[in-house]
């Protein structure tokens, strides 16, 4: 089947003519792959290994990055790029490896690094190298060999050291007694650029009971030099110290038993011991895997803050946006309403502070690159929203809470204090989003409290504009609907058709609101149409009709492709209150496509062009009939689009921010 | 004379407040030498580094060398026991008082340890910490020295300020958001309030190192309580705009709440009063003796929800009336705990320790 669908037009991929090293490129989207014969063509162009060479690779590598997203094809060239760069100068091969490798940690990339780490003699580039691989056995396996290596010149310690914290392999019970582990700093991480001791953090987590109290179990630290003598102080920032224990932080575990305590490394510590007990546990503790210690990523941020806040002063907007949203940090790829929105005040040159979800605090952060983006994953904005709030500067500062999360509220008038124009932007409607499991940490009362709370409110649809007017907000919630991204469509898009019906769909496909049922029986009921559903989270064992294919997720390009044979785009959702409140983007991607509508039961769609709502299974099927036979009037899908843009939306939300609410709080402020 | 202060923490509250009203209206050619200790500084060296000689890291265990050092004539403890525990093992001894600001009665319990012969007499803030400390001391003590000398605060600072605001009537609490000061009777009693006046809105002060999981707490109360759409936190406000605060919701329409279970002297009371805001307080510790109950300040019995409720009901009725008779009353106020007019008072009760020395 895999290799079908390579063979299939719609997979190939055409380079531009105009792409620097476009063989090479050409060569990386091609299967089975051939590093070799790609590596043997970027020498093959003849130019000197420098500067050129490598902006040519990279450009190509970015170039497949955002065409091919989820394909490994960028990986491909600059892998084979790193190698061929590797023949002549294996250092730039690994300055140019690095650049990358957060993005891509391919390990292929990691074995190829460290490889030519290995041939410079170079441990302390392995170990930068190793924190970004994903393998953990092969990482694990390379440390303990170099480790291994570097401590033969303490074989003549008395005792035994204890084992690497990345050797525990399996959850470890605590106890009373101290379980130890020793760690070696990396002598290029202890200090910054500007001399500045680093902070460092040991993350990981506990099994425990979630009666237990957060001092159930604690970790104590012992300093040693690069001789392996230990270093003598009970002052370290960040620990305390108690004769008993000796320098120790409790773990302070959050509800799911994840820990991450800071502390300073003292002046010429080159190891550390760290030990884990249970202190005031009543039931079983057990320390989990996977356990690290690294540089605080709270200094990394703090210094990323005050970079911005010096860019910030430089820049002429008159706006500075908070936008504390709950996706992911702003990338090409996903297309939700935060980042939309984000793209389109950068692109407006205004300073934008954007909060982001991570899964782990060991995912990979983007870092500030002075483009007034910075990004703060909710972890690290948690402990930054006080310095967030007093930020001080002329321009009108906007904070877009565009979910409620829990952290907000306490804060939230703090903010109006300190001057800034609270706007509470619901994109969803979060509590029947938690009725159908997600959404876990929604609170009714947290809502209702922000919605009040904010001098505006806006909703991406009316239902749900009237649900939050419930809620009192000191004025009617605004209806500000979601638009069309302006990269979603192909420059080379052209409507094809076909003389077969294909009816098509992409996005989620979970059973949470995807109406399976109704889209199988509308499938057997007309056999003649071929119904192409593109997306993630489709249940497992669906007895499928064979004129339904499940295609899995696509790029936009993809889609761009595939949907162009399409006659009619459906959104099958199961009526209710969830489906009720949402505007989904996709009906913006589906105009764009040219295509018209058929929805269940969505009121804020019902008047959208070329789209019809039902309530039931006979009205879609005659709906899809109709609507297969005629195509929407010429130009009309597009003019409707021109006039519903990300940037009429940024317009409705800066015009909101200039009318903050005269409820007297901004004259708290110290300043004011 | 060389006069040290001795209170274990060096933070920006109530206790390093009044030590700074006493230490700007000082006057200098009494010849008084002040030192403040402290076990760490939490801020409160910007604030008196200007009128004192400030030490920081003091403990049980250094203390009394560092008296025995820079032979102080007279010290005064303010609420840190192990200081008195250090004193007690010198040979040479100052002059000794304890001041007490605390209401809290596990922190009075030190006073029951004190010997005869120790301290030279206690200093206090009220009538009510008057038999508070009368109450915990030692009966060998027979009936020691106690002299009253009530806070006091910038008159000039909490006076009503001049605010354009727009909004429904305030129902106003401050504090930390614990049982001490009780917030869940806040919300007992806005929901209450909340029939009768279902415009108000309910608002709490402070309360900004309160968990994640307690500010959640409040959130779910508020809504229980069917205030949740009338409910605002301001988890921080700076004490010096505190009193624009006050103005804030007195210009609403508003009153301040105090649900507290004890007060050594009700300084936030004063501070609303000064600042034209109408107050309905528990009839607890010190509240009663601020000023006497009148027309804009309302006690009621502690967990009486519905007097309380009745009587900031009433009180938001005749709201701006209020605001004339705070105004009206405020000379009378201004004379009792202006720092200015009063500082000289304190000054020569503690001289005569002093003298004493």
């Amino acid at each position: 089947m895999k290799s079908l669908l390579h063979s299939l037009p719609f997979i190939r991929h055409h380079v531009p003519s105009n792409t620097p090293l476009r063989k090479a490129v050409s060569l990386a989207t091609k299967r089975p792959v051939n590093l070799k014969r790609i590596e043997k063509t970027i020498l093959g162009y003849g130019l000197p290994v420098g500067v050129d060479l490598v902006e040519q690779i990279q450009h190509g590598v970015r170039y497949l990055r955002r065409e091919r997203f989820f394909k490994t094809d960028a990986a491909n060239l600059l892998i084979a790029g790193v190698r061929a760069i590797g023949t002549k100068d294996k250092r730039m091969a690994l300055d140019f490896g690095h650049v990358f490798l957060h993005e891509i940690p391919d390990i292929r990339l990691v074995r190829t690094m460290v490889a030519f780490c290995r041939d410079l003699r170079s441990e302390a580039d392995i170990f930068a190298v190793l924190k970004h691989c994903k393998d953990e056995s092969y990482a694990r396996k390379t440390r303990n060999e170099i480790l291994k290596f570097s401590m033969k010149d303490f074989a003549d310690l008395k005792g035994p050291l204890p084992p690497w914290t990345f050797e525990l392999s399996q959850p470890l019970k605590l106890s009373k007694k101290g379980k130890e582990f020793k760690h070696k700093f990396d002598p290029g991480d202890l200090y910054d650029n500007d001399g500045v001791a680093r902070e460092y953090e040991i993350n990981g987590q506990i099994e425990v009971n979630e009666d237990e109290k957060r001092s159930a179990a604690l970790v104590y630290f012992q300093f040693f030099n690069d001789s392996y003598r230990p270093i003598e102080t009970s002052k370290v920032h960040g620990l305390v110290f108690s004769k008993n224990v000796g320098l120790y932080s409790y773990l302070n575990h959050e509800q799911d038993g994840s820990f991450s305590i800071s502390f300073q490394v003292p002046d010429g510590a080159a190891f550390v011991h760290v030990g884990f007990q249970t202190w005031h546990a009543t039931s079983k503790v057990s320390l989990l895997p996977e356990f690290e210690i690294k540089p605080s990523s709270l200094l990394q941020f703090q210094l990323e803050f005050e970079k911005f806040l010096s860019d910030l002063e430089h820049s002429k907007s008159e706006e500075l946006v908070f936008m504390f949203s709950g996706t992911t940090f702003v990338q090409d790829v996903r297309a939700n309403r935060p980042i939309r929105l984000t793209r389109e005040l950068i692109a407006r040159d205004i300073p934008v502070i954007f909060n982001y979800h991570r899964w782990r605090r060991t995912d990979e952060h983007p870092e500030y690159k002075g483009d007034l983006l910075l990004q703060i994953p909710i972890d690290v904005t948690t402990q930054f929203l006080s310095r967030l709030a007093s930020i001080k500067t002329e321009k009108r500062k906007i904070f877009i809470v565009s979910y409620p999360h829990p952290v907000v509220p306490k804060i939230l008038n703090r903010f109006k204090v300190n001057g800034w124009v609270n706007l509470y932007d619901a994109r969803d409607d979060w509590e029947e989003f938690q009725k159908v499991g997600q959404a876990k940490w929604y609170k009714t009362s947290v809502e209702k409290y922000i919605v009040r709370n904010c001098d505006h409110v806006t909703a991406v649809s009316w239902p749900l504009a009237a649900k939050l007017d419930h809620y009192e907000p000191i004025e009617p919630v605004n209806v500000v609907p979601n638009a069309l991204s302006p990269h979603f469509l192909s420059k080379e898009y052209k409507w094809k058709g076909g003389q077969n019906i294909k009816i098509g769909y992409f996005g989620h496909l979970t059973d949470s609101w995807f109406d399976w049922d109704s889209v199988i029986e509308i499938a057997k009921q007309r056999p003649d149409y071929q119904f192409e559903l593109i997306g993630h989270s489709a249940p497992e064992n669906l007895n499928l009709p064979p004129n339904v294919d499940l295609m899995g997720p696509k790029t936009h390009p993809e889609i761009n492709v595939i949907a162009a044979e399409w006659h009619v785009a459906i959104i099958p959702f199961k009526p209710s209150l969830l489906a009720d409140a949402v505007d989904p983007i996709k009906i913006y991607e589906y105009m764009a496509l040219d295509l018209p509508t058929v929805s269940f039961r969505m009121p804020q769609i019902d008047d959208y062009p070329s789209t019809i709502t039902v309530d039931n299974i006979d009205d879609f099927i005659t709906a899809l009939d109709e609507y297969s036979k005629h195509r929407p009037k010429k130009g009309a899908l597009k003019r409707w689009l021109a006039t519903n843009t990300w940037g009429n939306r940024t317009d409705v939300m800066l015009s909101l921010a200039q009318r903050p609410q005269n409820d007297g709080l901004m004259a708290l402020g110290v300043d004011r | 004379m060389k006069l040290l202060y001795l209170y274990r923490y060096g933070i920006l509250g109530g206790v390093c407040t009044q030590l700074l009203h006493r230490l700007r209206h000082l006057d200098r050619e009494i010849g008084i030498e002040v030192h403040c200790g402290f076990l760490s500084d939490h801020g409160v060296s910007d604030m008196l580094s200007p009128y004192a000689t400030l030490h920081f890291g003091l403990n049980g265990e250094n203390t009394a060398s560092f008296l025995e050092q820079e032979a102080f004539d007279l010290v005064v403890v303010i609420d840190s026991e192990e200081y008195l525990q250090a004193i007690k093992t010198m040979e040479n001894r100052p002059t000794l008082l304890v001041e007490v600001h605390t209401s809290i009665e596990r922190n009075l319990s030190y006073l029951s340890r004190i010997q005869p012969n120790e301290v030279e007499g206690f200093f206090t803030v009220s009538e009510y910490m008057r038999t508070r400390i009368q109450a915990h001391a030692s009966e060998s003590l027979g009936s020691p020295q106690i002299s009253l000398f009530s806070n006091v605060l910038d008159t000039d600072l909490f006076s009503p300020k001049s605010l354009h605001a727009e909004g429904p009537p305030v129902v106003c609490w401050v504090g930390k958001i614990d049982d001490h000061k009780d917030w869940k009777a806040f919300m007992h009693i806005s929901e209450r309030i909340h029939e009768g006046q279902p415009d108000a809105e309910f608002w709490i002060i402070g309360g900004q190192t309160c968990s994640q999981e307690r500010a959640i707490e409040v959130f779910d109360l508020a809504d229980e309580k069917g205030i949740i759409e009338r409910f605002r936190w301001i988890d921080r406000v700076e004490n010096v705009n505190m009193p624009k605060l006050y103005s804030l919701v007195s210009q609403r329409g508003g009153i301040k709440l105090v649900t507290s279970h004890c007060e050594s002297f009700g300084m936030s009371v004063l501070e609303a009063l000064l600042s034209g805001c109408p107050v309905v307080a528990t009839d607890v510790g010190a509240l009663s003796e601020i000023v006497q109950e009148n027309d804009a300040y309302a006690l009621y019995q502690l967990k009486d929800f519905d007097a309380a409720s009745e009587k900031a009901q009433h009180m938001l009725e005749n709201q701006p009336r209020l605001v004339t008779h705070l105004a009206a009353l405020r000379p009378s106020l201004v004379e009792l705990y202006d720092s200015q007019h009063r500082v000289t008072e304190y000054w020569s009760k503690l001289l005569v320790y002093g003298d004493n020395s």
